[in-house]
Parts: C-alpha cells; sequence; structure tokens
C-alpha cells in the first residue's frame, strides 16, 4: 500500500504500475529506490575494485605541515628508521600496535582484510583538536596545547579510529542514530581493548577511559569518555549508561557519540564477568554479523545468537550467553519476545 | 556581519558555538559571500569523528546559511573561525 510515500515491501514492477496510474507517493518511492540501488551498487563497485588490490598492509605517514590538507609529505614508511619527529614515530608504532593486533587475534588483515595500506596524516591543521577517518586514511591534529595535546600519539585514538575503517568494510554501520552510536560502541571497545592490550594491564587495572591521553590539566575532566561510567569523563560528557536516560536528540548526528555510552557500558559489564579476551571476540564476530541500519535490539540479538555459537564451538565460557544477557539487561536491554 | 557557528562532531563531539557581529570591509565580506555560494561536492559519508560546520552569516539582507563537512569548508571560512575561536 502507498500512502503518504510510505510504501512497504512492494515489488517495483507494481510501482511501477500504480505510478503509471498517476500515484505520486509511488512515483517517488520508485525514484528514491533506483536512486538507493545506484548508489549501493556504486559503493559495492568501490569495495570490489578494493578487494581486488592485495595490499601489505604498510604504514605509511605524511606530515600535513600545519596545513588543512592530507598527504602533504611523506615523512615515514613501512620499514624506514624512526624519522627525528616524536609524532611521527609515534602514529608509526601505536598504528602498527592496532594493525599487529587486529591480525594476531582475529587473523584480520589490516582495514580490509586485504592489507589496504595504513595511512596516517599527522600535524594536520593549525592547533587542531580532532582525529578523524574519512573512509580511506586517518587523520589527527597537535591540539591547541590548552585543552587537548597530540592525538595521534594516543593509542586508544589510534585504534579507535582504525577500527572505524574495519567497521566499514564489516557491518558499515550508518553513521546516524543508533546503528550510529554502535558505529562510535565499536570503536570505543576496540580502543579500549588495545589500549588495555599496548599498557599491558589486566582489566582490575584498567581506567576504562578513552582519551585519557589526549586532554591537558587544564580540560575540565580526565578524558573524553569513560566506559565504565558514562557521562563522568568531563563536564560536557552527557552519555547515559542506561536506555532510561536515552538521548533522543538531533544534535551529534542524533547521538553517535552520546548513545553509544549504552553498549559501551554493557561491554564494560560483560569484561567484568567474563573477561576482555572473551569480550573482544564475541564484540569482534558481532561487528561482522551486524548491517547498515542494525539498532540496539539487532545488537543484543545478534550478539547473544553469536555468543551461543562460540560457545558451541569451544572459543568461549559456558557462561558466556548469560553474562552478555545480564549486562545488556543492565543497561536497560532485554530481548524483545516475539 | 552577524555570525552564528556552531561546530558539531569529532573524536570528543563537544560542540562549540561562536555568535556575534563583526566590523568586515565590503572585501572582505565579499570574499566569505563567495566562499558561502560554494557548490559543494557530494558529501563524504565515509567520514568519521569528523567535524561538522553550521555557518550563518549575515548582513543586511544577505543571509547564508550552510553546513559544511570537514574536507568541504572553504579555506576563507576556516580563517575566519580560527580567527573567531582565537579571540574568544
Amino acid at each position: 500500500m502507498c500512502n503518504n510515500h510510505q510504501c512497504h515491501i512492494v515489488p517495483p514492477h507494481i510501482l511501477e504500475a500504480l505510478a503509471k496510474r498517476g500515484s505520486s507517493s509511488c512515483k517517488k518511492t520508485l525514484n528514491d529506490t533506483y536512486r538507493f540501488m545506484e548508489k549501493r551498487k556504486s559503493i559495492l563497485n568501490n569495495l570490489l575494485q578494493r578487494e581486488a588490490l592485495q595490499g601489505n598492509a604498510d604504514r605509511l605517514i605524511y606530515d600535513s605541515q600545519n596545513q588543512y590538507q592530507q598527504r602533504v609529505a611523506l615523512v615515514r614508511k613501512e620499514g624506514e628508521t624512526e624519522t627525528g619527529d616524536v609524532t611521527v614515530n609515534k602514529a608509526y608504532d601505536t598504528s602498527g600496535f592496532v594493525r599487529d593486533f587486529f591480525k594476531d587475534t582475529f587473523d584480520w588483515d589490516s582495514v580490509d582484510n586485504a592489507g589496504l595500506d595504513i595511512v596516517s596524516n599527522v600535524h594536520y591543521g593549525m592547533e587542531y583538536n580532532n582525529a578523524f577517518w574519512d573512509g580511506d586514511e586517518m587523520t589527527y591534529g597537535d591540539g591547541d596545547g590548552v585543552e587537548f595535546t597530540n592525538f595521534a600519539s594516543a593509542i586508544d585514538v589510534v585504534a579507535h579510529e582504525l577500527a572505524h575503517g574495519i567497521t566499514q568494510f564489516l557491518a558499515n554501520l550508518e553513521y546516524f542514530s543508533q546503528s550510529g552510536a554502535l558505529n562510535e560502541h565499536f570503536s570505543d571497545v576496540f580502543g579500549t581493548v588495545i589500549k588495555q592490550k599496548f599498557l599491558k594491564q589486566d582489566i582490575s587495572e584498567a581506567d576504562w577511559l578513552i582519551g585519557d591521553t589526549v586532554v591537558t590539566d587544564a580540560f575540565p575532566g580526565v578524558a573524553i569518555r569513560s566506559m565504565k561510567a558514562p557521562g563522568t569523563a568531563n563536564d560536557f560528557d552527557q552519555q547515559p549508561d542506561h536506555m532510561d536516560n536515552y538521548y533522543s536528540g538531533m544534535a551529534d548526528n542524533q547521538g553517535v557519540h552520546i548513545n553509544s555510552g549504552i553498549p559501551n557500558k554493557a561491554f564494560y559489564l560483560s569484561c567484568l564477568e567474563i573477561g576482555l579476551d572473551e569480550c573482544a571476540l564475541i564484540w569482534f564476530e558481532t561487528l561482522k554479523a551486524l548491517w547498515r541500519t542494525a539498532d540496539f535490539d539487532d545488537m543484543l540479538e545478534v550478539i547473544l545468537k553469536t555468543t551461543v555459537q562460540l560457545t558451541d564451538e569451544g572459543k568461549v565460557c559456558d557462561s558466556a550467553t548469560q553474562a552478555i544477557e545480564k549486562s545488556f539487561a543492565a543497561v536497560g536491554l532485554v530481548q524483545v519476545a516475539v | 556581519m552577524k555570525y552564528k557557528i556552531l561546530i558539531e562532531g569529532g573524536f570528543a563531539a563537544i560542540p562549540k558555538r561562536y555568535e556575534g557581529e563583526v566590523i568586515l570591509t565590503s572585501q572582505e565580506m565579499d570574499v566569505l559571500f563567495t566562499a558561502m555560494e560554494a557548490v559543494l561536492s557530494a558529501p563524504n559519508e565515509a567520514l568519521r569523528d569528523a567535524f561538522s560546520y553550521h555557518i550563518r552569516l549575515e548582513h543586511g539582507n544577505r543571509i547564508y546559511d550552510k553546513r559544511f563537512n570537514e574536507p568541504d569548508l572553504p579555506n576563507a571560512i576556516r580563517n575566519f573561525v580560527t580567527q573567531l575561536k582565537q579571540g574568544a
């Protein structure tokens, strides 16, 4: 049925027939459908072209020389000795650690599982307070020195950004609302897992903070986010730790960095129950099974199925499913009976 | 010229707002207004943690209101925002 542009599970040939009979809503839906199909086709083509190029997962570090541009000057590539620039060397080391973690732990080869080169741009812009993934490479600012410091030196920031790349080649979660919050969540999960591995900590020693080393003493807080206590990392931190406090506003792409606090807390609680390594495996396999528009309920359904499967295969402990279920219930996410 | 600027997103996701009025020469304003009229290429939907800039400039009956992603932000606008930040 078509009503106010809402057509549900209607095959294109029926839409076409109705459109021919003058239904403007069906015509619009048909156009939108084709537009989406075209877009998806071009994205798939790009991915297929990329897959054909098997790389060596080489690290390439570019210096933006304080310009707002990427790939300004290649300053260090795989196998080359240290340069005189501490930031360049840190970006090289941290991106290598993240790459090796995914390879050694999950047999995942670089960002795309096909050895894509890992490109990092450092010294981006002037006093630039950010780090981002752009679909192909990572870019880091030096921070303004007032509230933020160098983003490329922080292992959890580098892991977070690289994980966005990996997510792009797996679930490719859309970057708004709940799917976007899950995208952010997975980046924080691997950010915190890799940080603990890098610092050789166990979960009792870990601070579960994200971005604690990129904030200065003058910054009004201890970090950017907290997995253990969402909403407490700094004066601006509005992450909820329960669905009761879910953010439903429009800011931040409908709260992608805000509502990620809910699954982040569930991850933390799960780690307390069954440990970091088993959780890392469960979350990675879940990321492989999710899809672009997945929401929190989908996440819970898939993670429980994944955990049962991993338990059957003897890869995680028998109590894992119950632990995950309990952790998600603690943040207000329970499976809906069908 | 009146301005309203909202910088959202980013790894830290701490929004920054700048609002006020500055005195600019007509030449300086023209540079900014021309930049605001720039035709943007298709947005990069793979951006993650990048800043987005919501810029509103107003002078008399000339009103410009536009959103830019990090890679699309025209240099003239970026320089203007940088000056505001430094003065803030």
